[in-house]
């Protein structure tokens, strides 16, 4: 058990490493593409690009005549003092077939070669050497990757050291070493940009990153060399600008690149697709994947197996390395699951395919669910009193209607059932099961769930007493009842009708719309005051203001025992204006208390405040020197 | 025997503060005596009859404990007996503060007595 499961996790790893294409050129992509290329053509650039296209995407095939026709007036349109229109004229000349006659002239001829220089850039060589291949001329394969390697010195950007590779693959019989001395293909692969571990691209720039895989698919030598996962990253990018490249160089160099990577003999990149759907069953027993190619074509020679079959409730390897047969017809591979009657449930298929350097199809790993028929056995129906134990049910056959029963508030209504798998018989247990009451009056819907126990059987049972009042809202008359019965693996879900009960559980009361209770307007909210305390009566209120009084009158009469006076108090203006101060300040205490303001108070009070303190101070010091 | 001990000791202190205390300080300690049974009488009132308008209570109270404490410095600073503690504060001085303290703290009541 535990090094299946150890088994499970190490595939697991494995496929997360694993690089798979993203997509593939379905024809609607192809579609979309190849209506770029149609004739007619505004300039021979376009119809350089539009044969070249058409040319890789038909892996060598022939072009349509329109195409040919149109591209080869424009070829006779030359313009022999640019290079660039040499180099489109040459290539369109040489995809478009025998049809279309034209001829360099020496002068021309010579003028190409000379571009062949140490001081010309890379695309310049490059243009010159296709021209003169194309015409049949000999070229000078040392002098070639001389220009080359000064070229590459003075611009070594991913675009021009492509652009020299692509060169080089060019001439017969190169001799690379020195050229890839300087031209690091690992190194640039390493240096790629990468998304989300699903794209590898140079600067998001569709361009260069089709330049660049064209220029690696086309090098010469039994090995790539980058690695398979990177050359199905790099394609991941371009095929995921399939759908919105800007232009026909764009769109051309797109399936440029691809249409190499597709005829290399180097690698197979494939894409496997489960197309026969994620559900197994007795009308759809087989599993079917189609393998193709990056141009959506299907690869036909492969030996394709299941490396596991796991079933994913309990990790159970159904199977292990069960062969896939090809089918001629469609094109595509098919294992007979069905035949190993599986138990209904989801599986986990793990593919492998050999076929020397296929990537994208071992590890690929799909989920596929195997579902079933099933039949309801053991049906038993019937109401019991409310303290019987074992109460007497009549059994009932699937897909028949009992006799119309009745209940009231003192019984119970049980039903009792199983679920078998129908073509094995064994006992399944559904995720879904349900028993529904439709009242056939008010059409108000009561679902109750049923559960299994522990021998399988579901077992349902509703006390009247307390869901008559609950549930069915005290709603007496007939009603409907139906079994739900479902699951993801099932394929003919149970919706049965199996009976009506005339139900006496009270008065029918007004049905509570759970909608009304939700939305209609709630009771207004009041503010409500905090009740004032009890007062004590006016009487003992008064007592007390007096009783608080009284000490004054106390105080005066102890003044005048101890001889206290005025003697002292001289008339003079700034004792009065003091003494006049001090009492404004308390006179405007009690104005601040009956309604004024604390802002306004404190500005009178500094007023007040500043007289007072000035004519007290004279005073007291008046006081302190005549002592 | 003993309570004739006490009630001579009693006449005594009372003759004593009759005769030896200054005029000023009789004046101030009449003034405490007043503060105190306006302060209880508040207090009998809230301990009695209810507590409802608490602010007006906790003001009024603390008037008359502010104003004590307030009246009992004036008394300490003014006592010739202190003088040697207070060198470099005047009984007039003394006044004044007792004046000024008396303003902020009233400001505070009267905010407070709602």
């Amino acid at each position: 058990m535990d090094y299946k499961r150890l088994l499970t996790f190490l595939t697991c790893l494995g496929a997360a490493n694993a690089a798979f294409l993203d997509s593939v050129i379905t024809a609607d992509n192809s579609k979309l593409l190849l209506s770029k290329f149609k004739a007619p053509y505004n300039s021979l650039e376009d119809a350089h690009h539009s044969v070249l296209g058409l040319k890789h995407y038909n892996q060598g095939g022939a072009i349509g005549s329109a195409e040919s026709e149109a591209a080869c007036k424009l070829v006779k349109s030359v313009d022999t003092q640019s290079l660039a229109s040499l180099y489109q004229a040459a290539t369109t000349l040489e995809n478009i077939g025998s049809s279309c006659k034209h001829q360099f002239s020496a002068e021309t001829l010579d003028f190409v070669k000379g571009k062949i220089s140490e001081t010309s850039d890379v695309k310049s060589i490059f243009e010159a050497v296709s021209v003169l291949k194309v015409a049949g001329k000999p070229v000078d394969n040392d002098e070639v990757i001389a220009a080359l390697l000064a070229a590459v010195k003075s611009d070594n950007s991913v675009l021009s050291s492509s652009l020299a590779l692509l060169t080089a693959s060019k001439l017969t019989n190169p001799n690379l070493a020195l050229l890839l001395k300087y031209v690091d293909v690992e190194d640039m692969s390493a240096q790629a940009d990468e998304i989300t571990d699903r794209h590898l691209h140079f600067d998001n720039d569709l361009v260069t990153t089709a330049t660049f895989l064209a220029a690696v698919m086309s090098l010469p030598g039994k090995k790539l060399p980058v690695t398979n996962d990177q050359v199905v990253l790099f394609s991941n990018f371009l095929l995921s600008r399939k759908t919105s490249t800007a232009s026909i160089k764009e769109a051309s160099l797109l399936i440029q690149a691809l249409g190499k990577v597709v005829a290399s003999n180097k690698i197979t990149v494939a894409k496997a697709q489960l197309v026969s759907g994620t559900s197994i069953s007795e009308s759809n027993p087989a599993i079917k994947v189609s393998i193709t190619n990056m141009f959506g074509q299907p690869i036909t020679k492969l030996a394709v197996k299941a490396d596991s079959i796991i079933r994913a409730s309990d990790n159970e390897v159904l199977a292990s390395n069960a062969p896939f047969k090809l089918n001629e017809e469609q094109l595509n591979y098919q294992l007979l699951f069905w035949k190993n009657k599986p138990k209904s449930g989801f599986y986990d298929v793990t593919l492998a395919a050999s076929g020397g350097s296929l990537v994208g199809v071992s590890d690929f790993e799909f989920r596929i669910k195997v579902t079933t028929r099933i039949t309801l056995n053991k049906i038993e129906l019937g109401t019991a009193e409310k303290e019987q134990v074992s109460p007497t049910l009549t059994s009932l056959k699937f897909k028949g209607k009992a006799d119309v029963m009745a209940a009231d508030t003192q019984q119970r209504v049980i039903m009792k059932f199983q679920v078998a798998d129908a073509t094995d018989g064994t006992v399944v247990n559904p995720h879904q099961a349900f028993v529904r009451f439709v009242s056939l009056t008010t059409g108000q819907e009561i679902i109750f769930v049923a559960e299994p126990d522990k021998t399988s059987t579901y077992k349902f049972e509703i006390d009247m007493a307390s869901a008559g009042k609950e549930q069915f809202n005290s709603a007496s008359g007939k009603y409907s009842m139906f079994l739900i019965v479902g699951d993801a693996t099932i394929s003919n879900p149970v919706f049965w009708h199996f009976g009506d009960i005339n139900l006496k559980i009270g008065e029918a009361q007004k049905p509570k719309s759970s909608f009304g209770a939700q939305y209609s307007a709630k009771p207004e909210i009041h503010h409500i005051f905090r009740q004032p305390e009890e007062r004590p009566p006016t009487v003992v209120s008064q007592a007390f203001t007096i009783a608080c009084l009284f000490p004054v009158v106390l105080l005066f009469i102890m003044w005048a025992k101890v001889g206290a006076n005025l003697g002292n108090l001289k008339l003079a203006p700034k004792n009065i204006i003091f003494h006049a101060g001090l009492t404004g300040i308390f006179i405007l205490y009690y104005m601040c208390w009956l309604k004024l303001d604390m802002f306004t108070t404190v500005q009178y009070l500094f007023g007040i405040g500043a007289v007072t303190f000035v004519f007290g101070n004279s005073v007291l010091s008046d006081l302190a020197n005549n002592r | 025997m003993a309570s004739e001990n006490i009630f001579s000791v009693a006449t005594k202190f009372v003759g004593d503060y009759m005769t030896k205390t200054p005029q000023k300080l009789k004046v101030i300690d009449s003034y405490l005596t007043y503060i105190l049974i306006t302060g209880v009488m508040q207090f009998l009132y809230c301990a009695l009859v209810g507590t409802f308008p608490f602010n007006s209570f906790l003001s009024g109270f603390i008037s008359c404990v502010a104003s004590f404490v307030l009246a009992v410095n004036l008394r300490l600073q003014v006592n010739p007996e202190n003088s040697k503690d207070f060198k470099s504060i005047a009984p007039e001085r003394a006044f004044a503060d007792f004046l000024f303290a008396h303003v902020v703290l009233h400001l505070v009541v009267i905010n407070f007595i709602g």
